[in-house]
């Protein structure tokens, strides 16, 4: 019985989908690392992927990042699940911990880029509905914008200033707490 | 979806126009939200101070109830007023510290409502709301005095300078609220005879007065007693309701602080109380002085009496 299950789980693993980026370069990947897209895992479900899964908003450029964090993440979600039935209790930690720990030294080194491609990624994984990465580089965005001034905010963002002065100065007024 | 489809469209043409980049104002509004809802609340209004559609965005009722309720658990049981702004107003007006300089209140509140809340190293401990009518003679003529533990008390291991409490002061009937506690203890005092520690949170206003919302506890039990706000004036005496109601009514008018402040409310208090020691050692100079003057006329009276019997 277990046999036949780990068998089932090999055979789904090997099976490959074909991603088509918006500049139609194809990508060969894992069927457990294309179903972290919950948008991905709807078309494999109604069966839809032959010939490939076109993702017309997505460039090669920004697929190929995402499709790296998914391969890591699901690896790190196999190897969990692995360690779970092979190791006792403290190495099951050991191990666990051992993953999560690179798991994070990996977010961080992959929200390593530019803002115009975080923003894509922000796209992408919004696109795709990737919980974890959606997460991850909105998170990102968010403490960027921490304990910063608006006019910081505005120049870090490139953000045009489309208040009157009168609607500005009264949200200055509201929030003065804020800043002072 | 579709909608996500026809911007992730315009950010796709926008880009083809030349400059190419993704800006911040390409995200879709749900992906927006997810990004402010995972910021705090001096960089929400910081945030949406930027640009029209931020302040829209940052405006967000949801957003401001979920920050409230994240630092002050107790507001879950204070029915909100109805109108729109009315968490982001409270988050303003309950999160900084009231400037020392207060404004003059029109009117007194005629209820109050205290929305109080306990942490511990992080953990909330006791949430509690009391309602307070401060319209009866008896409140307005006794001290000024509210009670978060009505009944015994509660058992917590605790050790008082690792507390954390907040007292947000509600006006019901115009919705404005002030935080009447420096969230961090300013001072601990143990009381060796009674094995009692009191934690104070004072805020000190202008005019020489200070909100003083304290903490009751004995440490060896890990048992709290009382939680109470009192309102103190610069003697170090109580301050009577109708005055008390004055002084948290004009705070609640007057401006706020922002950063920093918890350190600064320390060193606040502490001048209070360096004043009020000094006052009071000026006082007893002056006493000992009157005291002296009237000894002297007393001795000097019966010095003339006696010189009177004598050569009489």
């Amino acid at each position: 019985m277990a046999s036949a299950g780990s068998g089932d789980e090999k055979a789904a693993a090997a099976a490959m989908i074909t991603l088509i980026s918006s500049d139609n370069e194809k990508f060969e990947v894992t069927e457990a690392t294309a179903t972290l897209s919950q948008t991905i895992r709807h078309m494999i479900e109604d069966g839809c992927t032959d010939g490939g899964v076109p993702l017309p908003n997505v460039t090669s450029k920004i697929l190929a990042r995402v499709i790296e964090y998914c391969k890591k993440h699901a690896t790190a979600a196999a190897g969990e699940e692995g360690s779970s039935s092979s190791f006792s209790d403290a190495a099951f930690l050991e191990v666990d911990r051992a993953f999560l720990e690179e798991l994070e030294e990996f977010d961080d080194a992959f929200l390593e880029v530019d803002r115009a491609t975080l923003f894509d990624l922000i796209l992408a994984a919004n696109y795709l509905d990737i919980k974890g990465l959606l997460n991850l580089t909105c998170q990102k965005v968010a403490d960027s914008v921490k304990g910063k001034t608006p006019e910081q905010i505005r120049e870090m963002y490139n953000i045009v200033n489309d208040l009157t002065p009168e609607e500005e100065a009264e949200i200055r007024r509201e929030t003065q707490w804020a800043f002072e | 979806m579709a909608i996500v489809d026809d911007r992730f469209c315009s950010a796709a043409f926008a880009g083809d126009d030349g400059e190419g980049a993704t800006t911040i104002e390409d995200l879709p509004a749900d992906v927006l939200a997810l990004v402010l809802s995972r910021l705090d609340g001096t960089s929400l209004a910081a945030l949406g101070c930027a640009s029209a559609a931020f302040r829209d965005l940052a405006a967000d009722p949801a957003t401001w109830r979920a920050l409230c309720l994240a630092l002050w658990p107790s507001l879950r049981d204070v029915p909100p007023a109805d109108h729109k702004g009315h968490y982001r107003r409270l988050f303003a007006d309950a999160f900084p510290f009231p400037a020392p300089a207060p404004a003059p209140a029109q009117r007194l509140p005629t209820r109050l409502v205290s929305a109080v809340d306990l942490h511990h190293g992080g953990a909330c401990i006791m949430s509690r709301v009391v309602e307070t009518d401060a319209a009866t003679g008896w409140f307005l003529g006794a001290p000024f005095r509210v009670d978060a533990l009505v009944q015994e008390g509660f058992t917590a291991p605790i050790a008082p300078a690792d507390l954390s409490l907040s007292w947000v002061l509600i006006d019901p009937d115009t919705g404005r609220a002030v935080n009447a506690s420096s969230r961090r203890p300013v001072s601990v005092d143990r009381r060796w005879l009674t094995g009692e520690t009191v934690a104070r949170f004072a805020v000190v206003l202008g005019g020489g007065v200070a909100l003083d919302a304290a903490i009751t506890c004995d440490e060896r039990l890990g048992h709290v007693r009382e939680v109470s706000l009192r309102i103190e004036d610069g003697d170090g005496g109580g301050v009577s309701g109708r005055d008390g109601l004055a002084v948290v009514a004009a705070a609640m008018a007057g401006a706020r602080e922002g950063r920093g402040t918890e350190e600064a409310a320390r060193l606040r208090y502490e001048e209070f109380v360096k004043g009020r020691a000094a006052r009071k050692e000026r006082k007893a100079r002056r006493e000992g002085i009157v005291d002296l003057c009237c000894s002297g006329v007393g001795a000097a009276a019966f010095l003339g009496f006696l010189v009177m019997l004598t050569f009489r």
